[in-house]
């Protein structure tokens, strides 16, 4: 045991590292003063420079740090609870209840970042709730199924919402402002936009971080669970009520960003353990590194923008297909199986 | 004169208000120390009858006590000191190594924001000690074989260290092999101090195993005492409508039609 | 012999005093303060040398700050500004090709790379790369040009940014007088004598076809009511964007006038399938042979491109043909471009006329 927990404390570490060095390589990329690193001479002497990054590219990163660790530790907490290695929030309805929130916000309340924020939460936490009770009341299928396609359904719901909103909505000023909650991105982030998801983000991550050996009871059955002296429906509620904020504040600032709630929890289990008390700090970790990587890509690559969703689809999916074909998830997806 | 560790009285229980009684006045004493099976044919309702002394569900009618004092005045976690559970079906859903899965038995030892330590991984290592399945430690727990896999279960058990081990059919799925194995370790069991109960539809387990026997039949409680009492032939026969025997030679006791 | 100078140096002196505020420059000193079209104030400490255009509708303020003629080898980076029909501002200035283009979606970074001074935005793109770029500290002017006043109020940002005020004043007032010439001319038109006039676009976008009305604020709208016609379709959307309609709509209005426009592609492909469409046949407007094509050289004129007075000129003659019979349509383009972009006859003939097909001589 000890031997093992050495292991992962090991790679933990190793891991907050890489995410050290990853941060300190975007704080350096971008298109300026040309394509690639900027010379550090530069910063010394051109104060231009030192704005871009103090300005653009730092608010920018810290968001990126926050969105990856929030979506894969979110991401996490799903798969346990609901025990099913197969579900991200973005399948539950929770994105697309997010990204309905917040263009509803744009177009019928208020702008601002804190009604948006508060929007999202609400019809996020809706989007779950529906997805829930939805696959407890229809009788076909395993738990897993069930649950993946009442979340399909109510994801479906949503995303028409979304287009209707856009439909009516003003091209000039409000449109662009959806159609970029669509695709996902970190562009026009600034202090402004970190500040307002700093605290939900903090918070949330701090409460799943402390329940993260918790989150393994709480993935047995219900009995077993309680037989173990453990209330699973409360602390689950509670946890999956911080997670669902988690992701809403996330995509309030940088709009649907899929497949790293799906993908970076396996990332995590097979690099650390299954056992969330290693794959929760490591999803944290994980997530963080992945979207640093995709958004600095997304603003470096071409001289345009690309979205961030393209990008961690692109990468995320690709892993996906590499783990599915892989020996070591085709075991989880048999046990997946096995459940339904 | 041993005493209860565990009763139940003038139990009454249905699954939904007007659907048909499962349980009805059920009355049933488990003895400290004891090994009692719980017999009946399929749908007799053992295992809610186990369900109900974990308390997790609840009577309609009547009550449990453990130790003597009802089992609601006990929070859930002393019920998770006091009694553990060992199902009959329950999958490893995710890639724990077994230290790891036994590990989760702790929990009602932990608060909601505290994780195993090194004591912990002590009590995790003894409990496979006693189950015999030490060299499986870092195994995959989702690879073991049946009979490992029920012993994992009853390790797991274990590491709550509870006065009283509930088991839920736990060799009915068994080959005669691993069957051999859970008999002698839940003996071995009994014989440290542990207080068994258990269902099972085979009564030659009971014939093995059990010091006391409690026959069920449709929610009602036919016979219930020493198990050299309760396991007869007669009693046998009314308890699954078909002609048993009973043979008994020197200290073993086969049951057959 | 100082008698036979005297008169020389009197006439020396009078020149020289009458020529030298030419010499000087034009009244324009900085630094100067500039609020732009959404009410952001900017200081422009020096006269900009490295002007941006980007980010998204760039064609529309650039072909509004290429009225200024002096102020064209100051570009340092532009934006797209073909919108699928040609490209016109190489016409005027032969180092145009050689300027670093910029993506539809830039990023500030990208911006930057390129050392701007000023950067000129579409409003709709200031709240995103506006202001990431004034948060570097780098002024960026948001220009709407969305109608008629607020055209001549941004090329008097424009004129005051870039240190050309007369020639700001100049186009605005050619502008004015173009307006006014309209103005006056259908000022005396009664209600039932301005004909019904649908402007539709028509799209053709992943395969499917629609033709759509544009709000009732937007440039589109007044074009028609400045043209002395009457936008049967204004009432019907006060919304925003562009709004699809049917058949059976257009149909129930059974306008007078049809004109179609097709921002990207060039609309003959509508007109051809037109001919065998016999629904279309029934229309009025097609009867008496008045579905027509909106006229496009490099853009379509019926967008808040400068060149929509074009199009409200174009369309005035032809609904009311009587009130116009002494404009010659190519000359008044002609005598536009030659005004407002310097362009000369013979570029203007084979640059700009060989493309409108449209206009009736």
């Amino acid at each position: 045991m000890e031997k093992i927990l050495l292991r992962q404390r090991l790679s933990l570490y190793g891991l907050s590292l890489a995410l050290l060095c990853c941060i300190i390589i975007a704080v350096l990329m971008g298109r300026y003063p040309q394509p690639g690193l900027m010379p550090l001479d530069q910063i010394a002497a051109d104060p231009l420079a030192r704005s871009v990054i103090l300005q653009l590219r730092m608010p920018r990163i810290i968001a990126a740090v926050l969105l990856g660790a929030g979506l894969a530790s979110a991401g996490t907490v799903f798969q346990m609870i609901f025990a099913n290695p197969l579900v991200e929030p973005g399948f539950l309805g929770v994105s697309q209840g997010a990204a309905f929130g917040a263009s509803l916000s744009i177009v019928a309340f208020s702008s601002s970042l804190w009604a948006i924020q508060l929007s999202a939460a609400v019809f996020a936490l809706t989007g779950l709730g529906i997805s829930y009770f939805i696959a407890r009341h229809f009788k076909f299928g395993g738990w897993v199924l069930r649950l993946i396609l009442a979340g399909i359904a109510v994801s479906a719901l949503f995303a028409s919402g979304v287009g209707m909103i856009k439909y009516t909505a003003d091209p000039l000023s409000e449109l662009p402002e959806i159609t970029f909650w669509m695709l996902g991105g970190l562009w026009g982030t600034g202090w402004k936009q970190v500040n307002s998801i700093l605290p939900v983000t903090i918070a949330g991550m701090i409460l799943l971080f402390g329940h993260r050996w918790r989150l393994n009871i709480l993935s047995m059955d219900d009995r077993t669970a309680f037989s173990l002296g453990v209330a699973p429906f409360r602390e689950r509620i509670l946890l999956l009520a911080a997670a669902t904020a988690v992701t809403a504040a996330a995509i309030s600032i940088s709009g649907i960003v899929g497949w790293v709630g799906l993908i970076v929890p396996h990332l995590s289990r097979r690099l650390l353990s299954s056992d969330a008390r290693a794959a929760l700090p490591g999803s944290i970790l994980i997530g963080a590194i992945y979207i640093v990587i995709c958004d600095t890509l997304a603003r470096t690559l071409l001289d345009g923008e690309i979205p961030l969703g393209v990008l961690t689809s692109f990468l995320g999916a690709g892993l996906f297909i590499i783990l599915l074909t892989r020996r070591q998830i085709k075991r989880g997806k048999e046990s997946a199986d096995s459940l339904a | 004169m041993q005493t209860a560790l565990l009763n139940a009285e003038q139990l009454r229980y249905r699954y939904r208000p007007r659907s048909p009684l499962v349980l009805q006045d059920l009355d049933m004493e488990v003895k400290v120390n004891s090994i009692t099976a719980i017999l009946g044919p399929n749908g007799a309702g053992k295992s809610t009858l186990l369900d109900l002394c974990l308390g997790w569900k609840s009577p309609e009618q009547g009550g449990l006590f453990l130790k003597g004092k009802d089992i609601s005045s006990y929070s859930r976690r002393q019920m998770g000191r006091m009694m553990s559970l060992v199902p009959q079906n329950e999958r490893v859903r995710f890639d724990y190594t077994v230290i790891e899965y036994l590990l989760l038995g702790r929990a009602p030892y932990l608060g909601q924001l505290e994780m195993p330590e090194a004591k912990d991984v002590e009590i995790a290592k003894a409990a496979l000690q006693q189950v015999g399945l030490m060299n499986l430690q870092y195994r995959r727990a989702s690879k073991l074989s049946g009979g490992e896999h029920q012993l994992l279960m009853i390790a797991r058990a274990l590491v709550q260290q509870p006065e009283v081990l509930l088991l839920d059919e736990p060799t009915s799925q068994l080959d005669p092999g691993n069957r051999y194995r859970i008999v002698s370790l839940l003996s071995r069991l009994a014989d440290e101090g542990m207080t068994i109960l258990l269902t099972t539809h085979d009564p030659n387990l009971a014939a093995e195993l059990a010091t006391h026997a409690v026959l069920l039949k449709d929610g009602r409680v036919i016979r219930s005492g020493e198990r050299k009492e309760v396991l007869t032939g007669e009693h046998l026969s009314t308890l699954y409508g078909v002609r048993m025997n009973v043979h008994i030679h020197g200290d073993k006791t086969l049951v057959y039609t | 012999m100082k008698n036979v100078h005297y008169p020389r140096f009197i006439l020396f002196l009078i020149i020289v005093l009458t020529a030298f505020p030419a010499f000087s420059s034009p009244g324009m000193k900085y630094p100067v303060e500039i609020v732009d079209s959404l009410g952001n104030r900017i200081t422009l400490k020096e006269k900009p040398s490295r002007i941006v255009l980007a980010g998204r509708a760039t064609l529309i303020t650039a072909n509004a700050f290429y009225l200024f003629e002096e102020a064209r080898k100051d570009v340092a980076a532009i934006g797209h500004t073909d919108q699928g029909l040609g490209n016109f501002l190489p016409y005027l200035d032969k180092d145009f090709n050689a300027l670093p283009q910029l993506p539809h979606e830039v990023g500030p970074e990208q911006v930057i790379a390129n050392r701007p001074d000023l950067v000129i935005v579409k409003d709709l793109a200031y709240p995103r790369l506006g202001t990431a770029l004034q948060k570097l500290g780098i002024p960026v002017i948001a220009l709407s040009l969305e109608s008629a006043e607020s055209f001549q109020q941004d090329i008097g940002i424009l004129g005051k940014a870039l240190g050309y005020p007369d020639r700001a004043r100049t186009i605005q007032s050619l502008f004015r007088a173009r307006t006014d010439r309209l103005e006056s001319r259908l000022d005396s038109l009664q209600e039932k004598e301005k004909p019904r006039v649908l402007l539709l676009y028509y799209s053709v976008k992943g395969g499917e076809t629609s033709f759509n009305i544009a709000p009732r604020n937007w440039i589109q709208t007044y074009q028609v009511e400045a043209a002395g016609g009457n936008p049967v379709w204004a009432e019907s959307h006060m919304g925003s964007g562009w709004k699809t309609v049917n058949f059976e709509q257009i149909a129930a209005w059974d306008p007078d006038f049809i004109f179609v426009t097709s921002y990207r592609t060039p609309v003959e492909e509508f007109f051809t399938r037109l001919a065998d469409n016999s629904r279309w046949q029934q229309l009025k407007a097609m009867k008496a042979a008045q579905v027509l094509a909106f006229p496009a050289d490099f853009y379509s004129w019926a967008q808040p491109d400068v060149r929509w007075i074009l199009g409200a000129e174009w369309m005035a003659q032809i609904l009311h043909p009587e009130l116009f019979e002494d404009l010659n349509m190519m000359d008044e383009i002609r005598y536009f471009y030659r005004d407002m972009y310097g362009l000369e006859d013979d570029l203007f003939r084979s640059a700009v006329a060989s493309r409108l097909d449209e206009i009736r001589q």
